[in-house]
Parts: structure tokens; C-alpha cells; sequence
């Protein structure tokens, strides 16, 4: 028989568990659910199988082990556990960035999708419950007791697990300190824009005289916030709420635009005839009626220059 | 024959250099700027030292570095005066170089198309952070048919060893400068070597 300070005391270590596992890869999430300043968050979004595996996976794996460890024994128990568990985790974090958009807070990137951006928060709070309630009834099924030790055979098994997670931290470290450069992820992200978009920038640009490094940069900003796989779901939302932001350059619209389209209607509307850019601040005002987010703006800068020398 | 040029090179990673593949099986450096013709996927080059080798470049290649030339090159005279150490470049600016007056002769010379990225320069040449340049492995031979010039270039450095050295300054204004001069160079073109002719004076 459980007594209720046991519960209590499983349901902070379990989220404490989570906590841990997100901190120790030094993620600037929840404010961004794509961060775009190391290889780690990069190789996550560039899939939506990463993507999802990164953020519903540890939450099953801790909350299975956890309950399964302790074999909670009532099916019923289990599930409303993993839910609450599930729920408060998504408190601390989604529904903070939550708040966070609604304020306005500077700590939080707003990009030109605010309504994707505050979907994205409530999809992962719906699915971080739902999946820790699957986890906890998991944890009380046949399989999951054969595959989860109980609480003396951890311990039995303690001292051999100390010197795997010392190896584990040894190659952690190893891949940490490989990080890429900022370079090398803008120069990813743009070699992962389609050709046919890359081309139709520049000549699009010329005949406009718009600055194409402008366009590419702000293109490669908006890609590692959306990376392919994601504009094509933006695709099958349209199916059904046909206002939002579309393409590459992620234009407000009430029909679906590619990213050719995107780029049209971005060049025709923000960037025709704009000034030649020869300072980080000339960007800066350029800028500004797309979107005025300081974070926004200085991806932008930095972009451009990885693209063409500014400042001359 | 359409002329189409090498373009969007500009960028850190690829800072003014295409590494590409002869028809031979030959890996070469081709520098931004550089005209080429076109047959599908097989390119010939049309100016600087590698004239008339063929290459192969991926699709991908040629949708992100590939585009059509559309206008005419721009052609400038550079004036380097001997007393004074002074370089003049049209449009650009004046500015202070190092070399050893023995060493240069007065006359007309001129600036070949870059052929090959140099890697002799410190890092910290490259590093835009601290007053280096992207461009600084770009190094601009010259040539004179009448004076026997072994390795002489205009480059970004600290120190010339018979070379125009463009002074490198720690956390300076040198990178943007050479920058300035590097995209005025490498978008010039006198005959199908030469990017400009440099004429040294008193």
C-alpha cells in the first residue's frame, strides 16, 4: 500500500529526472522550441521524428522507469500520476513560454508565426500529458515489469550502472566540446533551401532591386525556426484554418503560399528597392516592418554576414 | 555562348573559393568572379589561370553558385606610389603598404586573377572579429612581361618579404579595407588574366 507522501515524494523526483535531462543539454527551450545556436538543437530540427522524440521521449522513459521501479501497483494510480506528471512538467515550461509570448517578455524570440509558435506550446502540453499518462499505465504492464528492475535489483545493479554513466559523461563531453560553428549551421541551413528558391531569390531580387544576401538571410533565419518537414505541415494546417503564415518567409495570408510565392510577395511588400546595405544598422531598419523583434533581427545580421561582409 | 560567372561565394564558409572537380579528376580552387560557358552539368572555364579546363558541378552546386553574367565587368587602374607608399584604387580609397622599394621596379604591371587560396596567413588574418578579413587567404599576383617577378602578390600580411602587403591591424579597420579592395579586384577584369593594371610611380 502506497501511503501519499511516497507519491508525493515519486512525483518530485520523477520531474526533477526531466528537469535534469533537458538542463544537462543546456537548451534555451521552452522560450524557443527550436534553438539555432549549436549542432545539438540543429540535428533536432531538421526531423519532426527528432523533434518529437526529443521532447516526448525522456518524459515515457523517466516516468516508465520511475513507476516501474517503485511498481506502483494499480493501473488506475499509475495513469493519473504519469497525467499529473505530464501536466505540471508542460506547466514549467510550454505554459511559461505561454505567458512569456503574451507579455511580450524579451526573453522569448517572436517570430512572424506567433500563432504557429503558441500552437506548438499547446500541441506539447496536450501530448507531455497524454504521454505520461500512457507511461504510467506502461509502467504497470507485463512487459514493463520484466524489463524494469525492482527497487533491490537497482541497487544490486547500482555500481555497475556508476562506472556506464562515467562513460556516458566521458563521450558526452567529447560531442559537446564538437560543437559547430555558427557558420557551419547557416551554411547547412542554406544549402537545405531548395535550389529552385535560392535562384528565384537572387533574380527575383535583381529585377527588384532588393538585396538577394538580405533575403537569403532572413530565409535562413526563418528555415532553422521551420525547417522544411515543418512548412509542409503548415501545408495541412491551410486544409483546415487557411489563415496563417506561409512559406520560407513565412507571410501572413489567407491562402497557402509555397516558398517561391513567399519570397514574391515578402520582396514585393517589404523589400523593393530597399537601400544598399552597407552597416548592421541599415538592416536594422530595413527590417523593422517585418518584424521588430530584437533577437529576430540580430539572426538576421548575423546571417547576412556569414553571407556577405557587413560594416563597410 | 552564354557567359555565366561563379557567384554567392562571398560567405564564411566558402570565403571566395570553389573547390571543384577537372574532367581529369583533378581538384582545383576557382575564385569568385571566375567566367565560365556552359554544357549541362559540365562547366569551361573562360578567364585566370585555369582557362579552358572543364569542370563538373553538382545540381545543387549550380542552383547555389552558378549564375548567369549580366553585366559587363567593371575595368580599374590601381596607382601604387613608390615614395610614398601609398596605394590609390579608384572608387575605394588610399591607403598605406608595406613592401621594400628595391624590390618593386616603376612601370605597368598587372594584377592576375587569383588561382589558388594561400595558406600561409595567421588565423587571426581571417578572423572579421579582430580587424582580419574572410578574403585574407585571396592573394593578387603580379605580373610584368619585361621584369622577372618571382611570387610577387598584394595580399593582406603583417610583414613583406618582397610581396605589397596590405598591413593587417589587430582589432583595425584593415579587414573591411581589404575587403573593400578584394571585391573591387576581384570584380574587375583587363583582358582574360588580369584583373586591373597596377601602374607603380614616384
Amino acid at each position: 500500500m502506497y501511503l501519499i507522501y511516497e507519491y508525493i515524494g515519486l512525483i518530485i523526483l520523477t520531474l526533477l529526472l526531466i528537469h535534469v535531462f533537458y538542463y544537462a543539454f543546456k537548451m534555451n527551450w521552452p522560450q524557443l522550441y527550436f534553438s539555432t545556436d549549436d549542432q545539438f538543437s540543429f540535428y533536432i530540427s531538421t526531423t519532426p521524428q527528432r523533434y518529437i522524440a526529443f521532447r516526448l521521449l525522456p518524459v515515457f522513459v523517466i516516468i516508465s522507469v520511475l513507476f516501474g521501479i517503485n511498481r506502483i501497483p494499480n493501473l488506475y494510480n499509475a495513469g493519473l500520476l504519469g497525467f499529473f506528471i505530464g501536466i505540471v512538467h508542460s506547466i514549467l515550461t510550454n505554459f511559461t513560454a505561454l505567458i512569456k509570448i503574451r507579455i511580450h517578455s524579451k526573453s522569448v524570440a517572436n517570430f512572424r508565426n506567433k500563432p504557429t509558435q503558441v500552437l506548438i506550446h499547446v500541441v506539447s502540453i496536450i501530448s507531455i500529458s497524454i504521454t505520461g499518462t500512457i507511461a504510467g499505465i506502461f509502467s504497470t504492464t507485463t512487459p514493463a515489469r520484466m524489463l524494469i528492475p525492482t527497487q533491490q535489483g537497482l541497487i544490486d545493479n547500482i555500481w555497475s550502472s556508476i562506472l556506464t554513466a562515467l562513460f556516458v559523461i566521458f563521450f558526452y563531453k567529447i560531442y559537446e566540446s564538437n560543437r559547430i560553428s555558427e557558420n557551419i549551421v547557416f551554411q547547412n541551413t542554406l544549402e537545405m533551401i531548395p535550389v529552385d528558391v535560392i535562384k528565384f531569390i537572387d533574380e527575383y531580387s535583381s529585377k527588384n532591386n532588393a538585396d538577394n544576401n538580405l533575403i537569403k538571410a532572413i530565409a535562413i533565419v526563418e528555415s532553422l525556426e521551420r525547417p522544411l518537414w515543418f512548412r509542409r505541415l503548415e501545408y495541412f494546417k491551410s486544409i483546415f484554418i487557411r489563415h496563417g503564415s506561409y512559406g520560407i518567409m513565412q507571410i501572413k495570408s489567407n491562402i497557402y503560399l509555397n516558398d517561391i510565392e513567399s519570397v514574391k510577395l515578402a520582396i514585393d511588400k517589404y523589400f523593393k528597392n530597399t537601400p544598399k546595405i552597407s552597416s548592421s544598422e541599415d538592416i536594422n531598419k530595413i527590417i523593422q516592418d517585418y518584424n521588430k523583434n530584437i533577437k529576430y533581427i540580430d539572426s538576421v545580421i548575423r546571417a547576412y554576414n556569414h553571407l556577405s561582409p557587413i560594416n563597410f | 555562348m552564354t557567359i555565366y560567372k561563379l557567384d554567392n561565394l562571398l560567405d564564411q564558409f566558402n570565403k571566395g573559393w570553389i573547390k571543384v572537380t577537372t574532367n581529369d579528376g583533378r581538384l582545383i580552387n576557382l575564385p569568385y568572379s571566375t567566367q565560365v560557358t556552359r554544357s549541362k552539368n559540365l562547366f569551361k572555364v573562360v578567364d585566370g589561370f585555369h582557362k579552358n579546363i572543364k569542370f563538373g558541378l553538382s545540381d545543387k552546386q549550380i542552383g547555389l553558385y552558378i549564375r548567369k553574367q549580366t553585366t559587363s565587368m567593371s575595368k580599374i587602374n590601381l596607382t601604387l606610389h613608390l615614395s610614398s607608399k601609398i596605394l590609390e584604387v579608384p572608387k575605394v580609397g588610399r591607403f598605406k603598404i608595406l613592401f621594400e622599394k628595391e624590390k618593386i621596379q616603376l612601370g605597368t604591371y598587372k594584377l592576375l586573377i587569383p588561382f589558388y587560396p594561400h595558406d600561409k596567413n595567421p588565423k587571426i588574418h581571417s578572423d572579421e572579429k579582430s580587424g582580419g578579413s574572410r578574403f585574407a587567404s585571396t592573394w593578387f599576383q603580379l605580373s610584368n612581361p619585361k621584369f622577372v617577378l618571382k611570387d610577387t602578390f598584394l595580399h593582406l600580411g603583417t610583414y613583406s618579404e618582397g610581396c605589397l602587403t596590405f598591413p593587417y591591424t589587430k582589432n583595425g579597420n584593415s579587414g573591411k579595407n581589404w575587403y573593400k579592395l578584394y571585391f573591387t579586384l576581384i570584380n574587375s577584369r583587363v583582358d582574360s588574366h588580369s584583373l586591373s593594371f597596377l601602374n607603380v610611380v614616384v
